[in-house]
């Protein structure tokens, strides 16, 4: 599964990525150029699903796909995929549940969601039970806390939330393949009951950690995404992630330079009253273009600069800025082009 | 205070209602105010030691500790007991964590750190300004002696620490300490006349044997036959992760009744501490694992502890064994030995230290790129990156440097006669720690070819009389595995669905069960 998604990933890469562009990608790496690139090269989906991703094993995994014959290397490095490749990429990537993953959605809130009724389950489970002394099979502060809060609001009715916590977990899980649902379930700790490690349930499975890691994030995902959709079906559900909901997912500074343009500051003001440099707001700006249904692209640039750049990106079939702005003899910035492909990949008009 | 009441306050803090051997009268004389020596053997609460003053004395219990986990550990326990005004001061906690506890450094009663850590000065600084450490525990004090001498220097700067805290009542703990490894830690510590609270280590309900075979395979081998006729919770220790995972896999493949998972230090945090809680849970049978495995696990019916691997030395050995019986009842330990496998720590002995050659070419980067070229020494990782060595090298060679006036703060300082001298010097000593070792390994390897009592020869070189055994003694006296009998009742596996699953996680459906195989051997 994981091979899958590393041939998926080489192959929206079309060539034009380093391995690190993968990692940086699945681990969900907060710069402007990996956001970007996600939306340019279709990898929305698997943005920051496997965050505790490290290089060595993703490299170990490129070698075994090389040794296949399913990938090669340009002289520069970056990965490309074979015939073969292409062929074994078709045919197995309908075979896992890559359609549950939207990591440009859930990559931020994932963890929380998922952490939180995971030790609210195993608290609830034991205090109902009489067993007030248990180990927290997590610790971290935020979710600890979290967690103590909900409790106070539930003390007195534990029993009926865990029925209807099981009420609604049992149905959306229902509707994802039994192997699936089982993992996440199997993962879960209760009272008396610790939950699978990931490599209990690559060994259960016989398959390989990494997949473990990605299957868990797609059922949560799915998690996440049938309860965000309907929280009126699955309200107790939704308690866990309602505060973590935000519409346009922006970094903290991006937020920031957010407000001054609405109060119709220029980039050059808000430098100044920033100290940033350009490139930082730019970044922002990119940013919002990508994420921001509510994105004017013509403030920041004109409609026949729009049109230039999008279609010589639609002519050159490439989303590599250097061979836009070279075939465009240099006529436009850098920034230009990027805040315009931002919005032609987010699916607005450039015109 | 008396002690007649000591027992009420156990009850009440801590819920037992008697005293392990020594705890009284260790607590006792701490709270005296004396400074004490405590050799007190695995599995018996030394920690209660300092946590039970901790809530009689004024002030606060500053206790160093080796290990993170440990200390984490420790404080979790602590924290699910109730007792809040605890924390441990690590490299874990970023900026933001760690300035929050600096800030309220005087609300805690204990506070764990290590040596490392006791010499930030910022930490330093808070803790003898805000903060009036009543008593300093020095845990797993043997450290000192194992470790301080090599590449944990800063243990050898915990008198210093003392003074600068106002000379607070001391209090060393350790599981195995000889006498050599006794005197060195009351030397380093600057406290000579520390009282000594020895007991002996020796378990009576522990029987000893020793497996002669020619292979691993053949341990596995082995394994099975006796896991299979002697079904109970065991742990099985191997010296790397790909063979704790091997075996793990190899057992489970043909020992279907039982559940059997591995534990290593490559696993993630949650994934470890999973694995750990099932095992305590008697949620799993066997456990292979790596020496990673074990420090903090309080598990009363462990009742194998196999050995497909040797430690580096009876010190390690006579503490993993340790682990069997804290009940009480009958354990065994195993331990296999096939020609060729002192190989290993040996092989982990050599390279613990630097060799010449890394001596060598260390040495000469100082100079070259240091002494000619007017560098800086930069920070451990930056050097350790450099010079192509480990984390553990790197630090003994700093140390090494350091006390032969090579290094002084990032200053490199040559002196042509200077610097030859020290080489020789630290050549010298490379060799001795070295050879120190190897002796410890070989009278590991010497008692696995006892012709004796392997009971008798084992605690030997720790204490001078010998309990007598409550059930079987060892192999070389009346053990055999077919001899003991144990409670055959088995785990039985149940196949059920994610939904059963759920359901039983959140309480719903038929009164839940508990998931326990309820041995009662």
């Amino acid at each position: 599964m994981f091979q899958t998604l590393v041939l998926h990933c080489v192959h929206q890469y079309k060539g034009e990525r380093s391995l690190s562009a993968i990692l940086h990608m699945l681990t969900g790496k907060k710069s402007s150029q990996t956001f970007q690139d996600v939306h340019a090269y279709g990898l929305t989906p698997f943005f920051g699903i496997y965050r505790s991703l490290q290089r060595k094993d993703l490299e170990e995994t490129a070698i075994t796909l090389q040794q296949n014959g399913y990938l090669k290397q340009y002289d520069n490095g970056n990965p490309f995929l074979t015939e073969k490749g292409q062929v074994i990429l078709r045919q197995k990537w309908n075979d896992f549940p890559f359609s549950f993953l939207n990591g440009m959605h859930f990559h931020y809130m994932d963890q929380t969601y998922w952490s939180r009724l995971l030790l609210f389950v195993q608290t609830a489970s034991n205090i109902a039970m009489g067993e007030h002394q248990f180990i927290p099979v997590l610790d971290q502060k935020e979710i600890i806390t979290w967690v103590k809060q909900k409790y106070q609001k539930e003390y007195n009715q534990l029993p009926s939330h865990l029925k209807e916590l099981y009420d609604e977990l049992s149905d959306i899980l229902t509707q994802i393949p039994s192997q699936l649902a089982e993992m996440i379930v199997y993962r879960m700790t209760g009272y008396h009951r610790y939950g699978f490690s990931k490599e209990q349930l690559a060994l259960k499975y016989d398959i390989s950690i990494h997949d473990v890691t990605i299957c868990l994030s797609a059922g949560i995902h799915f998690q996440l995404s049938t309860i965000v959709s309907n929280p009126t079906r699955f309200p107790v559900l939704f308690s866990y992630c309602k505060d973590c909901i935000d519409d346009i997912p922006l970094t903290q500074s991006a937020k920031k330079t957010k407000e001054w343009l609405d109060k119709g500051f220029t980039i050059e003001q808000i430098c100044r009253i920033r100290n940033l440099k350009e490139s930082t707001i730019q970044d922002h700006i990119v940013e919002f273009a990508l994420v921001d249904p509510t994105f004017s692209l013509h403030d920041f640039v004109s409609i026949e600069t729009a049109q230039d750049i999008s279609h010589m990106a639609e002519m050159l079939n490439t989303n590599r800025l250097k061979a836009i702005k070279q075939s465009l003899q240099d006529k436009y910035t850098y920034f230009q082009i990027r805040v315009v492909l931002a919005t032609v990949q987010k699916g607005g008009s450039s015109s | 205070m008396k002690p007649q009441t000591y027992e009420s306050l156990l009850e009440q803090h801590f819920g037992y209602s008697t005293f392990r051997e020594g705890q009284k009268e260790i607590i006792h004389d701490v709270l005296d105010g004396n400074d004490v020596l405590g050799i007190l053997p695995t599995g018996t609460g030394k920690s209660l030691c300092y946590q039970f003053p901790a809530v009689l004395m004024e002030g606060t219990v500053l206790i160093i500790s080796p290990l993170i986990s440990l200390m984490i550990d420790q404080v979790k326990q602590l924290k699910q007991q109730g007792y809040k005004k605890v924390t441990a001061i690590n490299s874990f906690l970023n900026v933001e964590q760690k300035r929050e506890i600096f800030r309220n450094l005087d609300s805690y009663k204990l506070i764990y750190c290590s040596p490392e850590m006791l010499q930030n000065p910022q930490f330093l600084g808070e803790l003898s300004n805000k903060v009036n450490v009543s008593l300093f525990v020095v845990d797993e004090a043997h450290c000192i002696s194992q470790w301080g001498h090599e590449f944990r220097p800063d243990y050898l700067k915990l008198d210093d620490t003392l003074q600068q805290l106002g000379n607070p009542t001391l209090l060393a703990l350790s599981a195995t300490a000889p006498k050599n490894v006794q005197d060195d830690i009351m030397e380093q510590l600057g406290r000579t006349h520390m009282k000594k609270h020895i007991y002996p280590m020796d378990r009576e309900n522990i029987a000893f044997s020793v497996e002669h075979v020619s292979h691993m395979s053949e341990k596995i081998e082995r394994m099975k036959e006796i896991l299979t006729s002697h079904p109970v919770p065991t742990m099985v220790y191997f010296s790397s992760r790909q063979w704790s995972e091997k075996a793990a896999y190899e057992l489970s493949q043909s020992l279907q009744h039982l559940r059997i998972a591995f534990y290593h230090g490559g696993m993630d945090q949650e994934d470890r501490l999973l694995i750990q809680q099932q095992f305590m849970n008697d949620q799993l049978d066997v456990i292979c694992c790596t020496s990673a495995f074990g420090m903090g696990v309080n598990k009363s019916n462990i009742r194998l502890v196999i050995h497909a691997h040797l430690p580096s030395q009876l010190e390690s050995f006579i503490q993993e064994v340790g682990r069997a019986g804290r009940d009480g009842k009958q354990s065994v330990s195993l331990t296999f030995y096939s020609p060729g496998d002192s190989e290993i720590p040996k092989a982990f002995i050599e390279g613990e230290l630097p060799n010449e050659e890394i001596l060598h070419s260390t040495i000469t980067f100082l100079y070259q790129w240091g002494h000619l070229k007017g560098n800086h020494v930069k920070s451990d990782e930056e050097m350790e990156s450099m010079l192509e060595i480990g984390e553990i090298h790197w630090r003994f060679l700093r140390y090494q440097f350091e006390k032969h006036g090579m290094i002084e703060q990032t200053n490199i300082i040559y002196d042509k006669n200077r610097w030859k001298h020290a080489y020789e010097e630290i050549k010298r000593f490379i060799q001795e720690r070295t050879n120190i070792k190897h002796r410890k390994l070989d009278e590991l390897v010497h008692w696995l070819h006892q012709e004796d009592c392997l009971r008798k020869s084992l605690y030997q070189p720790f204490q001078h009389s010998l309990k007598s055994p409550t059930g079987f003694c060892c192999d070389r006296c009346d053990f055999q595995f077919n001899r003991w009998e144990v409670d055959k009742r088995q785990y039985v596996k149940q196949v059920s669905s994610w939904m059963e699953e759920l359901k039983q996680i959140c309480l719903q459906g038929e009164p839940y069960e508990m998931d326990k195989p309820g041995r009662t051997n």
